[in-house]
């Protein structure tokens, strides 16, 4: 099964994981999360990603989902890229990640583009009549 | 085919946690199973489909089954929006 890892900025990345834990109303194993902030060690933190795709990996890949690209989680992240095991999404939304929790037993490059697609077709400007 | 039209009692509507309840139920199931407002079409196996019908209190929506265990299904469904999806109101 894939696994699911949140680099994001401060607790962004653990406040959307709080947040999917709310509504599947249990704790998700299969998503855990790194926070980088301003004064981190960027090789400690390199080193801890490092250890954690290793330790989550079952195999079947994982995608790592971070919030705005060219920015430092974004950066870091782009050297643990690996074809076909570990990807990186950025922009990440709630809308993506439940898609991606929801996507049981698919293979890593299904639920990449389920999850993008997701993530955009939640961007909209909300009427009333929604 | 079975075919139930349901108001949504509960006072939050299809939302996020609702939705995720429905969605581990409807996929317990076999059958295909389709939620429809208006001219919008949900399956409702699939969550982030069914939250973007946008489906509030008082709404309604015709729900479809169809397949091998569609009655068990749409028993279980429609009991599910008529226990308010677990929630107070």
């Amino acid at each position: 099964m894939v696994r699911y890892l949140l680099v994001t900025h401060g607790e962004i990345g653990q406040a959307l994981a709080e947040c999917a834990y709310q509504i599947f109303n249990k704790k998700i194993d299969r998503l855990e999360c790194i926070s980088i902030n301003p004064k981190d060690d960027i090789d400690k933190k390199k080193y801890l990603i490092s250890q954690t795709i290793n330790r989550i990996d079952s195999g079947d890949g994982v995608i790592i989902f971070t919030d705005i690209i060219g920015a430092t989680p974004c950066n870091i992240l782009k050297e643990f890229i690996v074809e076909n095991k570990v990807s990186v999404l950025t922009g990440v939304n709630l809308a993506m990640i439940i898609k991606a929790l929801s996507s049981n037993n698919k293979p890593l490059e299904s639920i990449i583009q389920e999850s993008l697609d997701s993530a955009l077709d939640n961007i909209l400007k909300v009427s009333q009549d929604d | 085919m079975i075919k139930k039209k349901i108001k949504i009692i509960n006072k939050l509507g299809l939302h996020a946690r609702a939705s995720s309840k429905l969605t581990e139920l409807a996929n317990n199931f076999k059958c295909d199973i389709k939620i429809k407002k208006g001219s919008e079409e949900a399956d409702a196996k699939n969550m982030m489909d069914i939250l973007m019908l946008s489906a509030n209190y008082n709404s309604k929506v015709d729900i479809i089954f169809s397949g091998s265990d569609e009655k068990k299904a749409s028993n279980e469904i429609e009991k599910l929006f008529l226990n308010y999806f677990g929630e107070d109101e």
